[in-house]
């Protein structure tokens, strides 16, 4: 329990969770409000690209390279990290009790999984610091592409798509499991001047 | 002069700067080159005016500035990152001239980004007939500007609070305000979320609806006011080292939102105007279009011509006398407008750009003859009623049934609505096949009633 406090700590988890939490309340406005009964799925997959942006800081601890000389199994820790993140993020929302559609739950539930690889691949490719710009970049980008049965599409925004979209839950599958994999084995390249 | 380029050249190596431009140029470029959008398809698509390119490039500021602001955070956070803030609070040198450079790399960068497919836009423009006037300029700058002083204000914040946690929460802010503003800043927006006025400080507006409008004058002024008080607090926060200075730093944000929320136009018919030079009517007789369209007039003369013989023949002097491109800003769920003694030309429509020989005349003669009530997406009955009463209405003009272009996917209905009155109506007199056509035009020049109705029953006093 100690070494998890101080983990979380360390992952400043204590600030990024309550981050996490505004903008799922921010995307949950609309369905308090009453006058929409729900939300639409695709401010709900931003507020999740930003919840999980937020949390993808803590990715990586103070000093990447006296972590590793720790004598854990860094490659679990790192994969549960990373697959926390996204449910975290999903849990977050369906703790405000945004939605209660089950098509939007999948939606959420696919765009998490990806969101959390990008995250976990930004962090292994660029440093924790700078993790949040992959997924949220693609997001922010995909929102604007015109939704359409085209495969590009269903690939390129795979986020926004219908539940039933197959390329896209396996384009979001690919990205979860290449995330995890490079995050766990690679984990967090180090900051240049971090000695 | 020499060290102070020295400085420059290291921060552009050495700093976020070179990255974000290069992620920006990818995405913009990406987006606008392999997704399939409003933006490359139509008379508005971006490569087709100067306008429509310069307001497209802006319209992408709505991922790109949120970006910008991000990036810059984590760059103001660089010197709290690598432990070195009290290192250089010994320094002789004053802050000021750490931060210009700072932000001078990022300000080139960002520059570059946005120029980048502008240019490339300029190219496209160039070489297709877009008509070349700098009415567009001050949109692109603006642009431009948004940029710098979004990175900018970021780095500032970036400094203030160097917590890793700055440049997400930033960025998501920023995206979350651009958005809302974007869909508020829409002409066409029924209730806005915000103000219009409220919404113009943000750069990215919405997608460009035609080639004739721009901003006014004094959207420009009150953005400019409010990106450059943005970008001062930016840097005013780079340099602030107490908490008076911050404060301080930030009034100027403030003083720049107030100020430009003044300049900024309250309402749409000030906010979006008709650009003069490219709605200057161009003429051969009696044929007029808007200069943005100049390039159709050598196709479209012969037939306007031909159209307006044919129905002046069947018409006799209630037939139309000109033909004009309209400029009118047109509302949704509105009527197009419409006169007896002109025809009014709309670009938007399918079955004026796409069609050429006797497929344009028939299609103006339609026109003429019967103006369409219903938008051209409409896909419902009364749409269908209506293209086969102007079906009817050009062979009572030119002697045969035949589809008029443009209608594709509603043609085999519309046909066999329109192949019944057509016998019935040709096999009248004369006299009585006029005064039906009367009033079908009636109905269609008022709106009200069905044209088609009235070809059928119509014409008895």
């Amino acid at each position: 329990m100690r070494w998890l406090r101080l983990y979380a700590r360390s992952r400043q988890i204590f600030l990024s969770l309550p981050a996490t939490v505004i903008s799922g309340i921010a995307a949950a406005i609309p369905s308090w409000s009453g006058e929409q009964h729900s939300p639409d799925a695709r401010s709900l997959v931003l507020a999740l690209s930003a919840g999980i942006a937020v949390a993808s800081t803590g990715l990586g601890g103070q000093d990447v390279r006296l972590d590793r000389t720790g004598s854990l199994s860094w490659a679990w820790i790192r994969a549960a990290h990373a697959l926390g993140i996204g449910m975290a993020a999903v849990t977050v929302l369906l703790a405000l009790q945004v939605t209660t559609e089950t098509t939007t739950l999948l939606v959420i539930g696919r765009a998490a999984c990806g969101l959390a690889g990008l995250a976990a691949i930004g962090a292994a490719v660029f440093g924790a610091a700078f993790a949040w710009a992959v997924p949220f970049a693609w997001c922010a980008v995909a929102y604007f592409v015109p939704p359409s049965g085209d495969r590009t599409v269903e690939i390129a925004a795979w986020m926004f798509q219908p539940a039933d979209a197959a390329p896209s839950t396996w384009m979001s599958a690919a990205l979860l499991v290449t995330g995890l994999v490079t995050y766990a084995t690679a984990g967090p390249r180090p900051s240049v001047l971090a000695r | 002069m020499v060290r102070s380029f020295g400085i420059l050249r290291t921060e552009l190596r050495r700093s976020v700067a070179p990255s974000a431009g290069g992620v920006l140029v990818l995405l913009t470029l990406g987006f606008l080159y392999l997704i399939s959008g409003p933006w490359e398809k139509g008379p508005t698509m971006w490569t087709a005016q100067w306008t429509s390119m310069a307001l497209w490039t802006r319209f992408l500021l709505v991922f790109l500035w949120p970006l910008a602001v991000g990036f810059g955070a984590l760059q103001g956070m660089r010197d709290h990152r690598s432990g070195m803030t009290e290192l250089l609070a010994t320094t002789s040198r004053p802050p000021l001239s750490r931060a210009v450079r700072t932000a001078g790399a990022s300000a080139l960068t960002l520059t570059a980004a946005f120029a980048c497919p502008v240019l490339l836009g300029a190219i496209h423009v160039h070489t297709s007939d877009g008509h070349w006037h700098t009415g567009w300029l001050p949109l692109s700058l603006v642009g431009a500007l948004s940029l710098v002083a979004g990175s900018v204000f970021g780095m500032g914040m970036g400094k203030v609070a160097p917590s890793a946690l700055t440049p997400p929460l930033l960025a998501a802010a920023a995206l979350m305000g651009t958005l809302t503003m974007q869909q508020a800043q829409d002409p066409m927006a029924g209730e806005r979320i915000v103000p219009l006025r409220f919404a113009l400080l943000s750069p990215a507006n919405g997608p460009v609806r035609d080639v004739l409008t721009t901003f006014s004058a004094s959207v420009h002024a009150g953005q400019v006011i409010w990106l450059a008080g943005l970008g001062t607090t930016g840097v005013a926060l780079l340099v602030a080292a107490r908490r008076r200075a911050r404060l301080a730093a930030v009034s100027s944000a403030l003083a720049a939102g107030v100020i430009a929320l003044a300049v900024l136009p309250p309402t749409s018919s000030r906010t979006y105007v008709v650009d003069t030079v490219m709605a200057a009517p161009q003429c051969n007789g009696r044929v007029c279009v808007t200069r943005a369209h100049s390039s159709r007039l050598p196709d479209l003369v012969g037939p306007a011509y031909q159209a307006l013989r044919i129905m002046r023949e069947r018409l006799g002097d209630q037939a139309p006398l000109t033909m004009n491109e309209s400029t009118v800003q047109q509302a949704p769920g509105t009527v197009r407008p419409r006169s007896r003694t002109t025809l009014f030309l709309y670009f938007d429509d399918w079955s004026v750009t796409h069609a050429r020989g006797t497929d344009l005349v028939r299609s103006l003669i339609a026109s003429g003859l019967a103006p369409t009530c219903l938008s051209p997406e409409d896909g419902s009955r009364r749409k269908i009623r209506e293209i086969a009463a102007q079906s009817v209405a050009v062979a009572w003009a030119t002697g045969e049934l035949e589809p008029l272009p443009g209608t594709l996917w509603s043609r085999d209905e519309a046909m066999a609505l329109a192949q019944p009155v057509w016998e019935t109506l040709h096999s009248r007199p004369e006299q009585e096949q006029r005064s039906k056509i009367d009033a079908m035009r009636r109905a269609a020049f008022s709106c009200q009633g069905d044209p088609l109705g009235a070809l059928t029953k119509g014409g008895q006093p």
